[in-house]
């Protein structure tokens, strides 16, 4: 698909050499032959080469491009990748919280001097909205003990063998390469309204999402490195040749030497769906396989056909930095990733015919997106204290 | 003045691969003009199309490891420039829809696209070739190649005589023929 379109441009390049050099003069007689041939292809070649060849449409595009501001657009990209004027930036932040004391020293004031006087009465409207999800984690051990995972995590938390295990509020990771002969495997369990990332014996970096758990082993044993997924993750394979790392999911089996990529497999979804980000991973299915290349998925029907198509990188890896991006997207699919994230039911008054695109931080109350998602005016939400109702 | 000033593509590919900046910049001059007037044929609006073109130069930046052909960077930029604006002209649409009670979408096909390609490339290779000529040749040149002026009316408006006006136009000619062949042949060469 991409070589395809590699050779529509490489061809429109010669073409675009041959008219250029027909309109500057500068063409010799053999260029000049290529050219005539290209022309008399066909009627639609006839009539674009009259089209470009047209003083007025020449002059109209020397015009426009001329009109172009290429060093301030440069300027503007060029201050994307590398933010200077740091101290500025740094007026934002310090503006808001300013903003914010000054707020709180408002509020303080006020309630301190009309304390008996007034009643509480905007809570209602503040606690109806649905905070977002945060870092949490159910971590099974061997043993089949459980250990809560959050906020309050700190330090060594536990011993496989002679592994610790290590948590901070957001990551578990397991530290030691200890050749074991038995397999103690752990499950690493995030509930909805959660995410928590977890670092393997090998050095394997797994970003897991919310309603979403994983299995593995403290240690990998001598051959491959296995695990299962159940739900979404994101993986970033440290490289050890000599142990493809595989990943079971429901149908199809995932084999990896060193690479990043995205899983899909929650319950609830019809389908499930691999991404690759970088290098190079294998799919196999009802003993069929398909080798993904980078920025393509494989889908996996019920049935466990597997198809490869391109895809967007960018809207199925935006869990991972916290952001939500809905390209073209039913509501349903999109409330089926809100409601694992901000752990809400969700009812439907009426259909919705209407798909969405829309990207926004995901570190936001519930309300931040719908209201966003309200504004095409194709959709209403209602928002209560544990689900939300969806209407036109 | 930057050291790569002198350079060809690939060695500015190579520089890139190698977080050079300036060759971003190089790549940004080259190929920008075109582009944004490849967004404009699609979505006819140019602030949208100018964006479209940047952002495509940002994600180039962000993947600069992965070329290691001018050619599939150029496919790359004129196909992540394709799909926004198409994108963008669906959302668009989307709005019209509100209007109109029904949906419509004319989508460009692979031909179109070829086409607008050929289009954005031309007028590039054009205004690159102009931009480098002398100014007075190019004066002439535009005016009888491209506004189809005769040489009293050029003679007239350049108050000099037809005799100045055809050694000027000659001069333009072989500037080109060996401006050209050197430029634009070069650069085919390596794309």
């Amino acid at each position: 698909m991409n070589y395809q379109f590699q050779e529509t441009e490489e061809r429109a390049q010669r073409i675009a050499y041959l008219i250029a050099g027909f309109i500057n003069r500068t063409l010799t007689t053999r260029e000049h032959d290529e050219l005539d041939l290209w022309v008399e292809e066909s009627d639609d070649n006839v009539e674009l080469f009259a089209q470009l060849t047209d003083e007025r449409n020449i002059n109209e595009a020397m015009a426009f491009m001329k009109s172009l501001d290429k060093d301030k657009a440069y300027k503007k990209v060029r201050s994307e990748i590398f933010p200077q004027h740091k101290s500025r930036r740094w007026l934002l932040p310090v503006s808001v919280a300013a903003i914010f004391l000054i707020a709180v020293g408002i509020v303080w004031l006020i309630r301190s001097k009309a304390v008996e006087s007034t009643l509480p009465s905007d809570d209602i409207a503040s606690t109806t909205d649905i905070q977002p999800g945060s870092a949490k984690a159910i971590l099974q051990l061997a043993s089949g003990r459980s250990i809560e995972l959050g906020k309050q995590s700190n330090g060594t938390i536990a011993k496989e063998g002679s592994v610790a295990i290590n948590a901070s509020e957001q990551t578990l990771t397991y530290a030691g390469t200890e050749q074991s002969t038995t397999t103690a495997f752990n499950v690493l369990s995030v509930p909805k309204g959660g995410k928590y990332k977890l670092v393997l014996s090998d050095g394997t970096q797994v970003w897991i999402n919310a309603a979403s758990s994983i299995k593995y082993p403290a240690v990998f044993k001598d051959g491959e490195r296995k695990v299962m997924v159940e739900g979404e993750a994101f993986f970033d394979v440290a490289k050890d040749e000599k142990k493809p790392f595989i990943v079971q999911v429901n149908k199809a089996t995932i084999q990896v030497l060193g690479t990043s990529f995205n899983v899909t497999n929650y319950g609830d979804e019809p389908t499930q769906t691999t991404v690759l980000v970088s290098g190079k991973i294998k799919v196999l299915a009802a003993n069929k396989q398909q080798e993904l290349s980078l920025g393509q998925q494989a889908t996996i029907g019920t049935t466990g056909d597997i198809s490869v198509t391109d895809a967007n990188v960018q809207a199925a890896t935006a869990w991972k930095e916290d952001k939500f991006v809905f390209k073209e997207q039913s509501i349903e699919n999109i409330m089926r990733q809100l409601a694992r994230w901000y752990d809400v039911k969700v009812v439907y008054k009426g259909n919705i015919n209407y798909h969405f695109s829309a990207k926004i931080s995901r570190d936001q109350p519930i309300s931040t997106i719908l209201r966003l998602l309200e504004e095409t005016k194709h959709v209403h939400f209602t928002i209560h204290s544990d689900w939300v109702e969806v209407g036109q | 003045m930057s050291p790569l000033q002198n350079k060809t593509d690939p060695e500015h590919l190579l520089a890139l691969q190698q977080d050079n900046e300036s060759a971003l910049q190089y790549f940004f001059n080259q190929y920008y003009d075109a582009l944004v007037y490849f967004a404009f044929d699609i979505t006819k609006d140019i602030a949208v199309a100018e964006e479209i073109s940047s952002d495509a130069f940002l994600k180039l930046w962000h993947h600069r490891d992965q070329f290691f052909k001018v050619t599939s960077l150029k496919a790359y930029l004129y196909r992540v420039v394709k799909n926004a604006s198409i994108d963008f002209n669906r959302v668009n649409k989307v709005a019209q829809k509100n209007e109109h009670g029904y949906q419509y979408l004319t989508e460009p096909t692979e031909k179109a696209i070829e086409e607008k390609i050929i289009a954005a490339e031309t007028y590039a290779l054009v205004l690159a070739a102009l931009e480098a000529m002398p100014a007075g040749y190019q004066k002439v040149f535009r005016g009888i190649y491209l506004e189809g002026k005769s040489y009293e009316e050029l003679a007239q408006e350049m108050d000099t005589n037809t005799v100045n006006i055809r050694n000027q136009k000659f001069k333009a000619i072989l500037f080109l023929r060996k401006k050209i062949p050197l430029t634009i042949l070069l650069m085919l060469f390596f794309i």
